[in-house]
């Protein structure tokens, strides 16, 4: 417990550096992940190969990356951007399939009257496909970002600090306790990550969080109406 | 005035929706396409505004050939209701009626103020402004979908089984509205609004088409026209067998109804 009442704040830089290294990651990937969904939808039937290549790349182990990648592109091995670099790679391999999904799975219907009014292709994407995505966009994210938190700590074997660091020297010192409390703080991260994406959701796409007792009271009233037209 | 010369549409999958088609569409008519679904009636509709592409042949609107005009602004001239409304679930009412204006590019105050004036014209309760699309019955998203294709200019008025999903008070309800509108004209402006508008309906019902039509266009697959006239000239004097079983197959049959003359 003394380590904890004196190392607090050296544990909280980490959670704080912890919960940056994995919003670059999310959001980078998130961003890149529209363009390329959009790209897969766009490649009949290509789709499903195009879309599983991408997924594969999760599946490159992170150790592996971590040592690659800085002679590949010329970074030092202790610097972070390798790490954001292929925690982006990861995040990006996630979300394309539910962001091409997200895309595809739009009311037909919503599409139909947007281009029947006259609406540019341009502008039917970004203000009718791409907000009418979010919902499925939003769940997919919410997948990313937490796994995004829990592989930032890999960064603490090559030296990168995040809570991670915890793990590294609680098991140098055999002191369980310092492990433990990196684990609950990489959850406390996840979790507060969650609930800002959860939060920026309710935001930007209000019409999701409506109660339609209103239309169900109203469609009562349709099936009463039809029933008097009947008898 | 809308005119189909020789028009034919096959689809990519091979399908013969519309099989040389010429028609002429009067200003100020109420024409009615009448059919079983697959007959290719929709697909007449949509190529007015070019949400589909003939395969050959020509559809001008008062005299200039559709084709040469830019899709996307020929759409924004022509009101158009789908099935279901079409409207946006992420705009409220207010916003997906004035949205129509703003693409005509009038500025967002005065869209609202517009889609205001559309709300009352179709009969809208002034507090759904700010409602979901999802927060309506069908027939308050049906009346939506109305008021937005009221806010276009030009004094055409597609619609495409606008209420066929309706029970069947509120689509009475509906088809009046339609009548009042085609005589009163839509639109913004002054000009638009004294004379009728041109209004080409599609359904597959008889008995909306016999209400509301000032003619009748019945079409068998690949969109041949089996009969061109006005609801009596259907009912009194069928071209031949084909209008003859459509006609009964939809008018409830007298023994049902019993001397109630409820129709046309």
């Amino acid at each position: 417990m003394s380590w904890l009442s004196s190392q607090w704040m050296w544990i909280a830089s980490l959670a704080v550096l912890h919960f940056r290294l994995s919003l670059i990651p999310v959001l980078v990937g998130f961003l890149l992940s529209l363009p390329l969904g959009w790209l897969a939808n766009r490649c009949g039937r290509g789709r499903s190969v195009f879309l599983a290549v991408v997924a594969a790349i999760y599946a490159i182990p992170s150790l592996s990356l971590l040592i690659a990648l800085p002679s590949a592109i010329g970074t030092r091995i202790l610097d972070p951007l390798n790490l954001e670099i292929i925690l982006t790679l990861y995040a990006l391999a996630l979300m394309t399939r539910t962001s091409a999904d997200a895309l595809r799975q739009v009311d037909r219907q919503a599409i139909d009257g947007a281009q029947s009014m006259g609406m540019s292709p341009v502008r039917l994407f970004f203000t009718v496909r791409l907000p009418l995505a979010g919902p499925v966009m939003l769940s997919g994210l919410r997948v990313v970002a937490a796994s995004t938190v829990s592989l930032v700590t890999v960064g603490s074997l090559i030296g990168i600090d995040s809570l991670g660091t915890l793990f590294t020297e609680g098991y140098q010192r055999s002191y369980i306790f310092e492990i433990m409390t990196g684990v609950v703080l990489t959850l406390l991260v996840a979790l507060v990550l969650d609930g800002l994406l959860v939060g920026i959701g309710k935001l930007l796409m209000p019409w999701t969080r409506l109660k339609t007792t209103h239309h169900t009271q109203s469609s009562h009233l349709d099936r009463t109406a039809e029933m008097e037209a009947m008898a | 005035m809308i005119t189909f010369t020789h028009v034919s549409k096959r689809y990519a999958d091979g399908t013969v929706a519309i099989r040389d088609l010429s028609l002429t569409i009067p200003d100020g008519q109420l024409l009615v396409l009448l059919g079983s679904s697959g007959c290719g009636k929709t697909t007449l509709l949509r190529l007015i505004n070019r949400l589909v592409e003939p395969t050959s042949g020509h559809i001008s609107i008062d005299g200039t050939d559709t084709s040469t005009l830019n899709p996307v602004t020929l759409r924004r001239s022509i009101g158009y209701v789908l099935q279901g409304g079409g409207l946006l679930p992420h705009r409220t009412v207010l916003d997906n009626i004035a949205l129509q204006s703003q693409l005509a590019g009038v500025r967002k105050s005065q869209a609202r103020a517009i889609a205001r004036r559309m709300m009352r014209e179709v009969g809208l309760d002034p507090q759904l402004a700010h409602r979901y699309p999802s927060q309506l019955s069908g027939g308050q998203r049906q009346r939506v979908g109305v008021a937005r294709a009221l806010s276009v200019d030009s004094g055409i008025l597609l619609m495409d089984e606008p209420f066929s999903a309706l029970d069947p008070v509120i689509r009475h309800d509906l088809q009046d509205e339609v009548l009042r509108l085609h005589q009163n004209g839509t639109g913004v402006s002054a000009a638009a609004q004294d004379k009728p508008c041109t209004i080409v309906f599609v359904t597959h019902d008889i008995n909306e088409a016999l209400r509301l039509a000032d003619r009748i266009v019945l079409l068998s697959p690949g969109a041949v026209i089996e009969q061109d006239g006005t609801p009596d000239d259907l009912l009194e004097h069928p071209a031949n067998d084909f209008v003859r079983t459509f006609i009964e197959a939809g008018r409830p049959s007298p023994r049902l109804t019993g001397t109630k003359e409820h129709i046309s």
